[in-house]
């Protein structure tokens, strides 16, 4: 019995040394990793969205900013009697009864996180809960800073939009804090500079219990607004383009020609950059994305379309710096023009009869320029057209920004697979052939000029918080001043003389230099441009119309180029 | 003042001062369990565990008066009326938990499977002294195994698995220290395992979910496996020195279910660490140890048995109850002795610990 006693003795031991082993495994070996669960059994953390940085016009105005919004939310420990509740809330915000409940029902996560019911509710709804909230247990108000865009349609392309991050952007930019369900610049300075305008999102560390209620909240980390934005843009003139233009489409750009800054800067048709914030809105934007007038083409730096007549400047340029035409060397136009057995017409049918080269730019005769177009050669044309930027993109600090086109013999040999015919350099010579240029280019070029050929770099961007971005780049063109006294002359006579194909374009009291182009188009009426600057003696500011489909360019679009001026007087800029 | 002190000498020091550590080391987490803010210091918890503590000691230091060898001769009448009992928990029984254990008597309520084990352990002492020349044979072998599964089955139906697993755990025990031969014995553990698909059937649902989570502990994390994972989170992150007393996450946020009966020791482990659980552990080692010199110091057959037969209770309740609470044993509802909150089973244990220094104090002296 005692050598039985003796082996049950042996197995309690045995069975107290596991006991002891498995605590050793449990609480020794394993005890940091169970430590680690233990923390995130009890541990939530709750964002709370940093505002984004406000984006400024140059006077100070807010363009793009934060907006204060009231969501009724439910907290799920909070509410007592439900039915209660939900019947009450119902008869005061109008909701359903059964809607309020389907709500709450689909976006409950946890007893602590708050349920939204209502997104962005008024003011007085606000209130009238906060008057209530004894009677709805649970129910509160929370407020929280939205994007607010105080001028949505005119600054829509410049400023851009935000879009919720995708996966793709999320793992791309997750070591910079991004996280998912973030708001991120879709186009335009929100996307440029969303990483500075974007706020440090703070949070809340609460301890809950096994049924998640909140027992305690163990930190706060107040979130921090992002960086703000001062733009060159002018809010006032900016807005009064964008009415100008109404229902046309089109781009318009003044650009300040000393200093690169552009103050305007519109492309119609727009959009109201604030429908990306609710998610109600998505067969709104699937529409606005399918819409044949392409709302989102920002048309003053992407849309690409040839210069027309307004290129003519570019020729009689490179004719008077090659020396191979003098300003005296005159041209009769009979109306049209014979290369070969093609017949090459002038705008006006009946000829504009016998002109030297300030009166061809003033009449904007074709005649004169297919001469000079043969004199010339597409080379030539070429190289003194890239110089003075077409081709290349500006470098202004938008998204998206075309390079256009200048075509060369070489150029279409290598893509065309072709030679370069001479007729096709009596149509470039007007602005045509293959050609393309985008309105921000022609204010460049148009700077160029009457900026005693200094090409400078178009600004969106005046300053940040960080520093002040007046960096000036520019380029000194080798054009010599007479070439373009004579030029900047011509383009005087456009606007001040009145049979200047650019008369419409004057105003009273402004000496106003500019040039007209007309783009046929195979279908509807021709597109339109007015490119000029102001004032003539000294000069400081370019102004480009574009307008699709605007019929002639000595029209609609040099009356709204008169318009702008006047604006311009009006706001003491000129 | 003499009686007294002559009776502190014979009685078994260890063990009775391990025993009164145990229950106060109980009380203490009993409190950091059930203690909720705003309610008193003495919760109820407290105070009834206090109660039964002192009606145990009462009944405790009253068998100490009457010989041990008394009990064996009322075993019998005892045995018959405990299965009256345990068969009308079906018609008056309070459900708890899904299980029908508990009477009610009055102020407080009762678990006849827990006074079922110790008049079980009496009988059977009884039993195999009486037939000690006979344990070869068969004949008493499946007597013994008749005594055990006429209340064991009226447990297991309550439902309550693991008291039913402590009668047959005490019934080995006690077979094998009466000698019973090696090929009997191999021949009753191949009969369990033969068994026990078809015992599988007679399970409820639970149980059977708790065994498969047993064998895999992933397989429900929020339902059947969430005790257990809780469970080994709480003591696991213990790690050495513990939470602090009332300061244990797992504890007081509630995510330990049953923390102040069934996972007490889970708390324990979660709040004073590897070396709270191990001297907790060490406790009751001084109560195995000291009552299995209780069973070698006498020459009594009844009265061995019998010691025998406790320990193996009060041993299989601990190495179960904290077995499970880190996972190297299924769920079987098996309170910590002494610890967990239960006044049937703090009191059982107790006349337990003081049958064992009965044993020691009228072991018959050559």
């Amino acid at each position: 019995m005692s050598k039985r006693l003796r082996i049950f003795k042996n197995l309690i031991g045995g069975s107290f040394l596991a006991l002891a082993l498995g605590l050793s495994y449990t609480q020794i070996i394993k005890g940091p990793e169970y430590f680690r669960l233990s923390e995130k059994n009890r541990t939530r953390l709750i964002p709370i969205i940093a505002p984004r940085g406000t984006i400024y016009d140059r006077n100070g105005e807010e363009i793009a900013s934060n907006k204060l919004i009231f969501d009724i939310v439910i907290i799920p420990q909070e509410l007592r009697d439900k039915a209660e509740v939900f019947s009450r809330l119902s008869g005061l915000i109008g909701t359903g009864k059964d809607e309020i409940e389907r709500i709450f029902k689909n976006n409950y996560y946890a007893p602590f996180a708050p349920v939204t019911i209502r997104e962005n509710v008024d003011k007085s709804i606000a209130f009238q809960i906060e008057e209530n909230k004894l009677d709805i247990p649970g129910v509160f108000i929370l407020t929280r800073a939205e994007r607010y865009y105080n001028h949505p349609e005119s600054t829509c392309h410049i400023i851009g939009y935000l879009g919720e991050i995708n996966r793709k952007e999320l793992e791309q930019f997750k070591e910079y804090g991004y996280k998912i369900k973030d708001l991120i610049g879709r186009t335009g300075i929100e996307k440029l500079f969303d990483a500075y305008l974007r706020g440090d999102d703070g949070g809340m560390q609460l301890e809950v219990d096994n049924r998640g209620r909140l027992v305690s909240v163990l930190g706060q980390k107040e979130p921090l607004k992002g960086n703000d934005i001062t733009l060159t843009i002018d809010a006032r003139l900016q807005d009064s383009i964008f009415d100008e233009m109404g229902s046309s489409r089109g781009a318009c750009v003044v650009m300040d020609v000393t200093s690169g800054e552009v103050i305007a800067l519109v492309s119609q048709p727009s959009f109201n950059p604030g429908i990306f914030l609710n998610s109600g809105n998505r067969g709104k934007i699937t529409q606005l994305l399918k819409s044949s007038r392409r709302p989102f083409l920002n048309r003053a730096i992407t849309g690409l379309y040839q210069p027309a007549s307004v290129f003519k400047i570019v020729v009689a340029i490179a004719a008077l710096e090659s020396k191979k035409v003098s300003p005296n060397t005159s041209v009769t136009c009979s109306g049209s023009y014979k290369k070969g057995n093609l017949d090459f017409d002038c705008w006006k049918k009946e000829g504009h009869g016998t002109l030297n080269l300030r009166s061809a730019i003033a009449n904007s005769c074709n005649v004169y320029f297919y001469r000079l177009g043969g004199i010339l050669g597409v080379d030539l044309i070429a190289r003194y057209a890239t110089e003075f930027g077409f081709g290349r993109s500006t470098g202004i600090k938008l998204y998206g920004e075309a390079k256009g086109l200048v075509p060369t013999r070489m150029w279409k040999l290598l893509t065309k697979g072709d030679r370069w015919y001479e007729g096709e350099t009596l149509s470039f010579a007007v602005g045509h052939s293959y050609l393309l240029a985008t309105p921000i280019q022609l204010a460049r070029f148009i700077s160029g000029v009457a900026n005693e050929g200094i090409l400078i770099r178009p600004q969106i961007v005046k300053s940040t918080d960080e520093k002040e971005k007046s960096s000036v780049s520019f380029e000194r063109l080798s054009i010599s001043k007479e070439t373009l006294k004579i030029v900047k002359e011509a383009m005087l006579d456009v606007v001040e003389n009145e049979h200047g194909t650019g008369h419409n374009a004057s105003v009273v009291g402004l000496e106003i230099a500019g040039k007209t182009g007309t783009t046929q188009q195979l279908v509807g009426e021709s597109h339109a441009w007015f490119c000029g600057f102001a004032p003539f003696k000294s000069p400081r500011y370019a102004v480009v119309v574009f307008l699709e489909h605007g019929g002639s360019g000595g029209a609609m679009a040099s009356i709204i180029a008169a318009n702008i001026f006047k604006k311009m007087q009006e706001l003491k800029l000129l | 003042m003499r009686k007294i002190s002559a009776f502190l000498r014979r009685v078994d020091k260890p063990l009775v001062v391990a025993t009164i550590l145990l229950f106060l080391i109980g009380l203490s987490f009993l409190y950091s369990t059930t203690y909720h803010k705003g309610q008193g210091i003495l919760d109820r918890y407290i105070v009834r565990q206090m109660l039964w503590f002192v009606i145990g000691l009462i009944f405790s230091i009253a068998l100490l008066k009457v010989n041990y060898l008394r009990f064996m001769d009322l075993s019998y009448f005892l045995y018959i009326f405990i299965i009256f009992i345990l068969l009308s928990v079906f018609f008056v029984g309070n459900t708890i938990l899904g299980a029908q254990r508990w009477i009610d008597i009055g102020i407080f309520t009762f678990q006849p499977s827990e006074f079922a084990k110790l008049i079980m352990i009496m009988v059977l002492a009884n039993y195999l002294g009486r037939n000690r020349i006979r344990i070869h044979s068969k004949k008493t072998i499946i007597g013994a195994f008749l005594i055990v599964s006429v209340p064991a089955f009226l447990i297991l139906k309550q439902p309550d698995l693991g008291t039913a697993l402590t009668f047959f755990a005490v019934l080995f025990s006690m077979l094998f220290v009466s000698g019973i031969r090696i090929r009997h014995l191999v021949a009753i553990i191949s009969g369990g395992l033969f068994l026990m698909p078809v015992l599988w059937h007679f399970l409820k649902p639970y149980q059977k979910s708790r065994l498969l989570v047993f064998l895999n502990p992933n397989l429900d994390p929020l339902g059947a496996g969430y005790t257990i994972r809780q469970s080994k989170i709480a003591i696991g992150s213990g790690m050495l020195l513990g939470k602090g007393w009332q300061s244990g996450t797992q504890n007081l946020l509630n995510f330990l279910p049953e923390r102040h009966t069934d996972f007490i020791f889970s708390v324990v482990g979660e709040e004073t660490g590897f070396l709270g659980a191990m001297f907790v552990l060490f406790l009751y080692f001084i109560i195995i140890r000291q009552s299995i010199r209780i069973a070698y110091s006498t020459n009594d057959v009844y009265g061995r048995l019998l010691a025998v037969g406790l320990v193996t209770m009060i041993a299989f309740h601990v190495f179960v109850n904290i077995a499970m609470t880190i996972g190297l044993m299924p769920v079987v509802g098996i309170p910590l002795p002494l610890i967990s909150y239960g006044g049937s089973s703090l009191v059982v244990t107790l006349i337990a610990i003081s049958i064992l220094l009965n044993i020691r104090i009228n072991r018959p002296v050559f």
